[in-house]
């Protein structure tokens, strides 16, 4: 809240408690309130404050070890990949927790998911080193190896933008754009960066990946080519997910320093929040951030089983 | 209007580091914490091993054993001297003597007692010895069979300002689930008149038991001596008595008897007494002062006479009964029985 | 602005610029001649043939000791100023920009200039204490020095020949890429003539064949051999580059590893495991290219930090596969188990007695299964028996709230 809406609010109570004759005690414990709210604000030094927790199941069951997350702008829900118990949970905008999915306990550590409108999950299981498509109405389960230039690739994180699959693959550190049809399109290769990349995104055309060992952000037009290789301008611990913010602001999670570090458009880091800890607004072993489409930052968090969901 | 919510605090008795009364391992540098073997509860020590020590004023848990001999008091009366209401099982353990007509007989403190065994005075025999707590034992849940099980969230839960309604362990006198009372913060280490216990008792007018008075807690195990058919006096408060008054207001019978002069007073606000108390049936946070200002407080008690823990004297007496009037002075009866002087 | 003033009021304003000159001149020729002072005041005491020798500190060839050392007290030993580092960086201001990027030798990231040299003189270049690899060896003593075949340069205790004393952009503090420290030397046209036969008729990754301080073995060969290597090459090197699904065609048990939440597989362009692995020889059995924590640090170097500057460490952390399962884990933090059985494998004692862990006890903040690590961080913490926050209360009252 601006200082000048609080300390418009400390008038209006002052007046309000005189025409009203309420005891004065009343009044003052209501300004204090607002004096430390307004000072905690500014403590914080972020425009972001926690709204909701995905946790969990109706039975109480908490997530464990989730690792990522998607969202379905069309249906409003969102999907939390929680590995280590092989399931899919879905929750609605409000957080509420609405199905588990483990494809009849057939899922072995699923990593990533993409839920297309034709009633197709595709889905990244580590367990069996494969991409899966599932078809939700005929329950039909269809195991894909994907492989490049005959080297089998080790699917990490995946993505979907205009029908078009990226995958990360942990094999060789690069990107790769698959159709539907699971034809390779495009390779997104990190030059310089011997590790590769740890994380991606693509939006607006774009697509943009984290390289952690050069502490670079890689831009690449959807055709493979890299546009620009942005270098953070302030030295994190180890970065571990990014996030492109609806403004062009640069978002990364370090992972072991459990906050998100804020850079702009061109590098230049602006400030980071978020700490350490397993209480509401802290994080532990962040795996992944991202954006849902109503503009609120989404953190999943592998330590804390849960994802937490922060807007301005 | 901001509408705003303030927090409240309530302060439990136990306070302080974690740390100090609990272990998670119990083990520190390569050694056990705990003498005797790991505690539940992830406590340090047992009942006893917390509550041993000897009482200056100062400490903040109350010590009911003392490994040296304590003080009793200047006029044999425990109530100058460095031992608390319960008195202290010192005198029944084994280090100080191990007279069993001195103190209860608890596991960890002293053996069973050779004469009694497992039966206690008046009462039916227990199935082990007697406990801190438990089914066995008088402090906490004696529904639950368990010690810690039994006391479980009274120590971190306790208010020990005010009534204490006897609604759960927490809320009830000194941990004595379903007894009543208001507790001295102090323990009564060095009580005078407006400083002490208040006990919760009730004027009974027939021999039938009641609920929630101290006495009523004695007598779980020592009924006889409380209740019965018969076995206290056939027709009170004017018949013959078999055993002495508890749970019997004075206020009956005081006009024109040496009830009247109770503490040495003149039978209206007379000073309550720390060497022979007495309970009343106000629940009212106003600690009593004065004894015979109002019905019902002036009730008899087991505590009038008796030590809860131990004492010096037989039959865990207050005074030297035997030895009474002794050098104390007419203490002790003579507080009540104002003509036996 | 004195035409505007009264004659008493200008007078006194001319008196205080005076005044203020004055004061001005006087504590500059003070600061002079403290100087000059030092000269003849702290050499009576502290004799100036102490601090002779071929090299010496300009701050003490000029005699301004007061530079360094307040002559009167401080809160430092030996009178310093400032903390160590700190005192040095005030002058060596560039140096302090230089040794902020990659990771720093351990006596620098801790300001511990004077480990190595000598604030005052020294016979030696860059005032180091004495002769250069003997400081060195004072703190890396475990380092074998005694083989068959020994490199020279680590024979004559030049060190700094490939090792950057202060910092470097990796873990072994070399001043180059391996390869292009050995190509100073050791031309690469004469090293291929002969590595003749080598695949792809090239040679390069000096390293993963050759110990560069010392071997038992002809030419500083490695202790242990890769079974191909030692056979035949083609096993590896068949057609195109070797990826990682060549070592995993052996390796099958890894290959199961891998196939999980967590793995090292670290892209490198289809062959992570020679970033730690040498392909060739290691002088460990696993064919590692460094000691452990040396290698686990190249990416790691923000946990090896956290450990050094924790007061409070788990001991004996040199080996993290210890605890951790280095190739693939679905564990947090790729323990080898969940965070109750890696501890207690070890500390016995505290798994039988313990504040309740497992599936039946629930951190009431996350749902997460109560573990060691909930209340540990074995890595290094600032609180005793390497809490996350002080065992007396704090750490206690995150859940226990009511209390």
């Amino acid at each position: 809240m601006a200082k000048k809406t609080y300390v418009f609010s400390v008038i209006e109570i002052i007046e309000v408690g005189i025409m009203k004759n309420i005891k004065w005690k009343c009044v003052i414990v209501c300004i204090c309130y607002i004096i430390l709210r307004t000072i905690s604000c500014y403590a914080q030094n972020t425009p972001w404050h926690w709204i909701l927790t995905l946790r969990g199941d109706a039975s109480r069951k908490s997530m464990d070890m989730p690792y990522s997350l998607y969202v379905d702008k069309a249906t409003s829900r969102y999907y939390v990949v929680d590995t280590y118990n092989n399931r899919l949970l879905s929750f609605s905008k409000k957080g509420k927790f609405l199905h588990a999915f483990s494809a009849n306990q057939k899922l072995k550590l699923p990593m990533a998911m993409i839920h297309d409108s034709n009633s197709i999950l595709w889905i990244v299981e580590r367990g069996k080193n494969a991409l899966v498509k599932i078809n939700l109405k005929t329950k039909a389960i269809n195991v894909f190896h994907l492989k490049f230039h005959s080297m089998e690739l080790f699917p990490d994180r995946m993505h979907e933008y205009n029908g078009i699959i990226y995958l990360l693959d942990k094999m060789t550190g690069n990107i790769y754009a698959f159709s539907k049809e699971l034809k390779l399109l495009h390779c997104f290769k990190a030059p310089n960066s011997s590790l590769g990349f740890i994380d991606f995104k693509v939006m607006r055309g774009a697509l943009w990946a984290l390289a952690m060992e050069d502490q670079s952000i890689y831009r690449f037009n959807l055709n493979g080519d890299l546009i620009k290789v942005i270098h953070l301008s302030k030295k994190m611990e180890f970065p571990y997910s990014l996030a492109i913010g609806p403004t062009g602001m640069i978002y990364v999670a370090d992972r072991h320093k459990n906050c998100i570090f804020v850079f702009d458009g061109s590098g230049e880091y602006r400030y980071s929040f978020l700490n350490l800890g397993q209480d509401r607004g802290k994080i532990y072993y962040p795996s992944e951030i991202d954006f849902d489409p109503w503009g609120r930052l989404c953190i999943v968090e592998e330590g804390n089983g849960r994802v937490e969901i922060f807007g301005r | 209007m901001v509408v705003m919510f303030i927090a409240t605090c309530s302060y439990a008795k136990v306070t302080g580091q974690c740390s100090n009364c609990h272990t998670m391992h119990n083990s520190q540098n390569g050694l056990s914490v705990s003498k005797n073997g790991p505690n539940e509860e992830l406590l340090k020590d047992t009942c006893i091993g917390c509550h041993t020590g000897t009482n200056d004023g100062t400490n903040n848990t109350p010590y009911v054993l003392s490994i040296s001999p304590p003080n009793y008091g200047v006029n044999g009366t425990g109530t100058t001297g460095n031992t608390l209401a319960g008195g202290n099982f010192y005198w029944v353990a084994s280090s100080g003597g191990g007279n069993d007509r001195c103190g209860h007989n608890v596991q960890g403190i002293s053996p069973t007692d050779a004469t009694l065994g497992l039966t206690p005075p008046g009462g039916s025999p227990l199935s082990t010895e007697l406990t801190c707590a438990g089914t066995n034992g008088c402090h906490g849940d004696r529904s639950i069979q368990d010690q810690y099980k039994a006391i479980y969230g009274a120590h971190h839960a306790h208010v020990d300002s005010g009534w204490q309604d006897g609604s759960t362990v927490a809320k009830s006198y000194r941990f004595l689930l379903g007894i009543q009372g208001m507790e001295d913060p102090k323990w009564e280490y060095h009580p005078d008149q407006y400083h002490h216990n208040k006990y919760y008792g009730v004027d009974r007018s027939t021999e039938a038991d009641v609920s929630g008075t101290i006495s009523h807690l004695c007598a779980e195990c020592h009924g006889y001596f409380h209740h019965g058919t018969g076995q206290i006096a056939p027709d009170i408060p004017h018949g013959v008595w078999l055993r002495h008054p508890t749970d019997f207001d004075m206020n009956d019978v005081k006009n024109g008897t040496e009830y009247q002069y109770y503490n040495g007073g003149t039978g209206v606000d007379n000073p309550y007494s720390v060497i022979s108390p007495v309970a009343t049936s106000d629940t009212s946070t106003t600690l009593n002062t004065v004894v015979y200002h109002q019905s019902g407080d002036a009730i008899v008690m087991c505590l009038s006479c008796h030590r809860a823990h131990g004492s010096p004297y037989p039959a865990i007496l207050r005074w030297n009964y035997k030895a009474w009037p002794g050098p104390g002075g007419y203490n002790g009866c003579a507080v009540c029985h104002t003509a036996k002087n | 602005m004195a035409d505007c003033m009264d004659p008493i009021s200008r007078n006194k304003h001319i008196i205080k610029i005076i005044l203020s000159i004055i004061t001005c001149v006087v504590v500059i020729l003070y600061s002079y001649n403290s100087f000059s002072y030092s000269k003849n005041i702290c050499f009576k005491c502290h004799k100036k043939s102490q601090f002779a020798g071929k090299v010496i500190h300009p701050p003490v060839a000029k005699g301004e000791c007061v530079v360094c050392h307040n002559p009167h007290c401080s809160k430092y030993k030996g009178l310093l100023r400032y903390k160590e580092a700190e005192l040095c960086y005030s002058c060596h201001k560039k140096e302090k920009q230089i040794f902020a990027n990659g990771i720093e030798h351990e006596p620098v990231r801790k300001g511990q200039c004077l480990t190595c040299h000598n604030p005052h003189s020294s016979n030696f270049s860059y005032l180091i204490n004495g002769k250069l690899s003997n400081r060195c060896f004072k703190c890396h003593k475990k380092l074998i020095r005694h083989f068959a075949y020994i490199h020279p340069p680590f024979r004559n205790g030049n060190c700094i020949a490939c090792h950057d004393p202060h910092h470097a952009n990796n873990s072994l503090l070399l001043k180059a890429t391996a390869d292009d420290i050995c190509f100073s030397c050791h031309k690469k046209i004469k090293m291929l003539k002969v590595h003749k036969g080598f695949p792809c008729n090239n040679i390069g990754d000096c390293l993963s064949c050759h110990s560069p301080h010392g071997s038992n073995n002809k030419y500083m060969m490695r202790k242990y051999l890769h079974k191909p290597y030692k056979e035949n090459c083609s096993i590896c090197h068949k057609k195109g580059k070797v990826t990682a699904e060549d070592c995993l065609r052996c390796h099958k048990d890894i290959s199961k590893k891998l196939l999980s939440i967590h793995n090292h597989l670290l892209g490198a362009h289809g062959n992570g495991c020679i970033i730690c692995h040498s392909p060739h020889a290691g002088d460990s059995k696993f064919l590692l290219r460094a000691p452990q924590v040396l290698l686990c640090r190249k990416c790691h170097e923000d946990t090896y930090e956290r450990n050094q500057d924790s007061l409070y460490v788990h001991p004996n952390i040199s080996n993290c596969a210890e605890c951790h399962q280095v190739h693939g884990s679905s564990r947090l933090a790729m323990l080898k188990e969940d965070g109750n059985k890696v501890c207690t494998r070890c500390h016995e004692t505290q798994g039988k007695f313990t504040h309740p862990i497992g599936a039946q006890a629930r951190d009431p903040r996350t749902g997460q299964e109560m573990t060691c690590v909930t209340c540990h961080h074995p890595m290094g913490t600032n609180y005793k028996y390497e809490l996350k926050l002080s065992g007396k209360e704090d750490l206690c009252i995150q859940c226990h709230r009511n209390y």
